[in-house]
């Protein structure tokens, strides 16, 4: 059934057909339409589950680590400041091998405060061991949510869904909603092997010494890597149930590109028009929107670029002292398998500036003939900065 | 839970989840300790101040636990007249009871009587059985007490009275304080117990003791059941003292008391019962002697404990319960549940009567009950040497000592 | 798994690597002897997450779950809340923090989880200091204390946070103070404690042999000490309302419970006078609620 709704509307929808048992959350904009949509299913009993209204960001990942442990299907969601204040719990969900599914809304870090779209707070947990995906609209929220889990339930390990604030979370569109049946085939009830449990009483996760520490971090670190090809094994069988497909890069005219520019979340739409505007200005252009961010899509970005001789990063987010950390990410796999390719990255849209096709198409020519208004820092030019 | 430790030789040993596989019993933190715990019941002081030797913590826990006829055998082993000392003795027991820190002693002659007066089948376990022959001259508490003890280290005694009546000079005392009926009861059971012979009436020449009953290996002359002069000794002459351990014309032994014992004293009972084990105890060494027979010494252990402290009792664990108020020495005889609620307030001073602090209160829950349930022991691989056991031992029975592993 | 099935196997092995004489160990042996084996812990950072054993091996035969410092009673609600919509209510969800994870870092997600009536009995085994890292105060540290972040040049100044009081301000079903010392006391509040529904708060008093400065085969006697002198009296508080104290012997002087403490060994002759007149103020306070209760209900 299609349906006009935003994106946080959506991703209320998905955790209700994914049956989540446990919520446990703590509101901050733009997230909250969310968790309010759940409390409310919830309170109507459209959805069985228990709704913790917890206290903070930190025992809101605590609540759903725990849920999880104990053999429920867990969700929260949550966005910049939230989610960084959640920080030491998702490195304790990864090392748990909870299986929970978060949303975040991105969103831009204080000070000075900002409610609008900046990919710093999830970029920043990118070392967590979670597996980060960002969506481009939401129809893909509400999709992703029950790939996520399917995902999640298979590798023991957490998936945070991101989407762009009010970009995504406060925009309408049309959505395709797919019936309960359809997503209970495609998503079983949640049923591990390994709970916390009084008739196999265990410890879970007590001091560990380095004989076996590296061992188990290795261990993580592979399942970690093997993520990429489970999730795009999952986006297909997922398209076999509801014919859309969510591989973790999203192409667009990259089979004979000779520049390609990069970004994530809602930038996709943009860069296409742009690539669309850029090829009658004769140029051999394409465009990537990385969807899986952790691990790096290493199979399909190479796939993706493999005639480019130029690639064009664009990062809604800054490592202060360094770059973009998208461009970091790409620069660490160009190292490794195309050293030759030239680079350059910008920083745009930042605490919620709009990135139109046109932005887009002017960052790509000033990249290829350097005639723009983005100015240099380092390694990175900025844009819509004064001086 | 496996209590082993493992050898992990793969990722797949370890589960992926980080759960555990096994406990840490193997970790033996015994390694840990510098002083170990040594349990062992000790001499309580109402024990140390009876002259019988009696347990009396013992079978006061006997009756405790609902045991009454084993607390008797107990009593019985130590002390063969409980019904007379019941009613004569002065109890300097009741003087050291450490209860009297609380309220007041236990009146352990009460229960004394009350398990004196019990009747049925008791067993008293004996020792190896020797052909030694021994008779006793005088059926007094002393000469009746060392024929008891000989008898159950399994000497073939007689004991011989030139009176008609068994006791000696327990016989004169007057009536109301010991009855005929129960001297004669008492007398009974202790021949009946040890397995001894009794004669009265016996005419003796005492002037040729050592061949007159030729069969025996040893005599005994008692001063409680035949007087000095009928022995034709002067008063506390001796031909043999058995304290100073004198060589004897044959293997006739006179037993030498004490002044203050010389002349015979109801109330002091206790002290000729425990004069007669004694006299057995020197006589069962001479025996050995004689016959170079290892094995026919058989010490009271209870003897060779440790005495314990009365600031070793830990008062605090003993708070005043509701007691009756305190018994009249001419009260009556108590019924089996008055004994049993005075039983109950003994402290046990020195005696592990399976409290179980030292297994509650262990940090290393390395203290524990053995599988029979009737001691507690230290595992040795895992104890730290805490010493919060010895520390809360209640009764005195743990300590702390320096043990070379 | 019966709920009613009475626990006969040991649920705590030797081997474990707390300090000889350690409270804390102590408490939990006969907190879990309490408990039974229908019974899951939550464990933050502290003595007991070290003490517990290394990974891949634990002294403790219940579920025990390793958390984040501040996460103990968010994580322990999860856990219940998890278990709950599975069906499971009968299980206890304990959370088991030391003093710092309780009255410190642990403060807020302890507030949040009593004020969202969660269904978790959280207990404080209550050493005093962050002894795990070497004693380093806490607010649950008294005053006069010596610890490694309040030395013999500055003892601490400020008296322990009253963290029942806080905790019985959220008006939960009960609260109570258990110490090693009581052991009877202490299983019959732990009994009572887990037949409660909703957040229930022990505060367990352990003494620390090796933070504290005493010979450890004192550990029981100080524990006991702290009951006589008031300055861990034992009580009870009912749904935030009705307090009453558990049965304790006659009230002795503070000195007899310092004297044994190296820790507490520079403390002038003003500053013990000082902690009397605290605890007595303390004492005097906790029977006035007490008293307010009984008259009450006699009105």
């Amino acid at each position: 059934m299609k349906k006009v709704m935003t994106g946080n509307e959506a991703a209320g929808i998905a955790a209700k057909l994914a049956r989540v048992q446990v919520v446990s959350a703590y509101p901050i904009t733009p997230q909250t339409t969310i968790v309010e949509n759940l409390s409310d299913m919830i309170g109507r009993k459209e959805l069985r589950a228990r709704y913790m209204p917890m206290e903070s960001e930190h025992s809101a990942m605590a609540g759903v680590i725990g849920a999880s442990l104990a053999g429920a299907r867990a969700f929260t969601a949550t966005s910049s400041h939230g989610l960084v204040y959640m920080h030491e719990m998702l490195h304790y969900a990864a090392g748990a091998r909870v299986p929970v599914v978060m949303v975040n809304c991105n969103r831009a870090l204080s000070p000075p405060w900002n409610l609008y779209c900046d990919h710093t707070d999830s970029l920043a947990q990118r070392d967590t061991g979670w597996c980060q995906y960002y969506c481009a609209d939401a129809q893909e929220v509400l999709d992703a949510i029950l790939i996520a889990y399917s995902v999640a339930e298979q590798a023991l390990l957490p998936v945070m869904i991101n989407m762009d604030a009010f970009y995504l979370t406060h925009t309408s569109e049309l959505v395709d909603v797919p019936n309960q049946e359809a997503v209970d085939t495609f998503l079983p009830p949640y049923t591990p092997s390994n709970k916390v449990d009084v008739d196999d009483p265990k410890t879970f996760g007590n001091v560990c010494g380095a004989d076996l520490f590296a061992s188990i971090k290795y261990r993580r670190h592979w399942h970690t890597l093997l993520l990429e090809k489970l999730w795009d094994s999952t986006a297909i069988k997922f398209a076999d149930h509801f014919n859309r497909l969510h591989p973790t890069v999203e192409a667009y005219r990259t089979e004979d590109a000779d520049v390609c520019v990069v970004g994530i979340g809602t930038a996709g739409g943009a860069m296409r028009l742009a690539v669309d505007r850029l090829r009658k200005e004769g140029l051999n252009a394409g465009s990537l929107r990385l969807a899986m961010m952790r691990p790096f899509p290493r199979v399909r970005f190479e796939k993706a670029i493999s005639t480019v001789r130029h690639l064009i990063v664009i990062d809604r987010d800054v490592s202060f002292g360094a770059e973009g950390i998208l461009a970091q990410e790409m620069k660490a796999f160009l190292f490794d398998r195309h050293a030759d390719v030239k680079f350059t990255g910008f920083i745009a849209g930042v605490g919620g500036k709009d990135i139109s096709a046109e932005t887009t198409a002017g960052l790509v020519r000033q990249a290829l003939f350097g005639n723009g208004t983005a100015v240099e820092a380092g390694t990175s030019f900025w844009t819509d900065v004064l001086l | 839970m496996e209590s082993e430790k493992k050898i992990l030789e793969r990722l797949s040993d370890l589960p992926i989840m980080p759960w555990t596989i096994g406990t840490m019993a193997w970790n033996q933190t015994g390694d840990w300790r510098y002083l170990t715990p040594v349990i062992a019941d000790k001499v309580a002081p109402c024990a140390q101040s009876c002259p019988a030797g009696v347990p009396i913590t013992g079978y006061l826990n006997a009756i405790r636990n609902g045991r009454a006829q084993n607390g008797l055998a107990l009593l019985l082993a130590h002390n063969p007249l409980p019904g007379l000392t019941g009613r004569l003795c002065y109890h300097p027991c009741q003087a050291k009871c450490v209860r009297r820190k609380i309220d007041r002693a236990i009146s352990i002659r009460q229960i004394e009587r009350f398990l004196a007066d019990l009747s049925g089948n008791v067993k008293i376990e004996k020792d190896i059985k020797t052909n030694r022959k021994v008779a006793v001259i005088g059926s007094g508490p002393l000469g009746l007490s060392c024929a008891f003890y000989l008898g159950c280290r399994g000497c073939r005694v007689v004991v011989l009275d030139p009176g008609d009546r068994a006791g000696g000079a327990l016989v004169d005392l007057p009536p109301e304080k010991v009855s005929p009926e129960l001297l004669e009861n008492e007398i009974a059971r202790l021949v009946h117990l040890a397995e001894i012979r009794l004669e009265t009436g016996i005419s003796i020449d005492f002037a040729a003791l050592g061949e007159g009953i030729s069969e025996a290996d040893f005599v005994i002359l008692d001063p409680t059941g035949v007087s000095a002069e009928k022995l034709g000794l002067a008063a506390g002459a001796t031909a043999f003292d058995p304290f100073a351990d004198i060589p004897v014309d044959g293997h006739v032994l006179a037993v030498k008391l004490p002044g203050n014992l010389q002349q015979f004293k109801a109330s002091m009972i206790a002290h000729y019962i425990g004069a007669g084990y004694l006299t057995a105890r020197k006589v069962l060494d001479r025996l050995v002697v004689f016959s170079g027979q290892p094995g026919l010494t058989a010490p009271n252990p209870h003897m060779r404990r440790q005495p314990v402290n009365t600031e070793d009792i830990k008062l605090e664990y003993f708070l005043s319960s509701d007691r009756r108020e305190p018994a009249k020495s001419k009260e009556g005889k108590w019924e089996w549940e008055r004994v049993l609620e005075e039983a109950k307030c003994c402290l046990s001073c020195g005696s592990c009567n399976l409290c179980l602090q030292c297994v509650a209160f262990c940090p290393d829950a390395s203290i524990l009950l053995d599988e029979d349930e009737t001691a507690v022991a230290v595992d040795l691989d895992h104890c730290k040497g805490c010493g919060i056991c010895a520390y809360e031992c209640p009764r005195g029975v743990i300590t702390m000592e320096a043990v070379s592993s | 798994m019966n709920e009613h099935a009475p626990h006969n196997r040991e649920l705590f092995t030797p081997g474990h690597l707390g300090c000889p004489g350690c409270g804390a160990t102590l408490g939990m042996r006969q907190v879990l002897s309490a408990l039974g084996e229908d019974t899951i812990l939550v464990m933050p950072a502290g003595c007991w997450s070290t003490l517990i054993g290394i990974y891949p091996y634990s002294c403790l035969t219940v579920p025990v779950v390793s958390v984040a410092f501040a996460s103990t009673a968010a994580v322990a609600s999860g856990i219940k809340a998890g278990l709950s919509v599975q069906g499971n209510d009968h299980t206890s969800v304990v959370a088991w923090a030391g003093d710092g994870g309780t009255f410190d870092i642990g403060l807020q997600a302890l507030s949040g989880a009593a004020e969202r009536n969660n269904d978790i009995l959280f207990i404080c085994y209550d050493n005093e200091a962050y002894m795990n890292t070497g004693v380093q105060r806490s607010s649950a540290t008294p005053a006069g204390a010596w610890t490694s972040t309040t030395p013999d040049s500055a003892l601490k100044d400020q008296r322990k946070k009253n963290i029942v009081e806080i905790l019985a301000a959220h008006g939960i079903p009960y609260a109570a103070t258990v110490n090693i010392g009581a052991p009877e006391d202490l299983e019959c509040k732990l009994k009572k404690a887990k037949d409660i529904r909703g957040p229930r708060f022990i505060h367990l008093f352990a003494p620390c042999p090796t933070g504290w400065g005493y010979a450890s085969e004192l550990t029981v006697e100080i524990a006991r000490l702290a009951v006589k002198s008031r300055v861990f009296p034992l009580f009870e508080v009912f749904d935030g309302q009705t307090w009453q104290l558990s049965p304790m012997t006659d009230k002795i002087g503070v000195d007899a419970y310092l004297k044994y403490q190296r820790r507490f060994r520079r403390m002038s002759a003003e500053q013990c006078a000082h902690f009397q007149m605290q605890v007595d103020e303390d004492w005097r306070r906790l029977l006035d609620r007490c008293q307010a209760k009984s008259s009450l209900a006699h009105t």
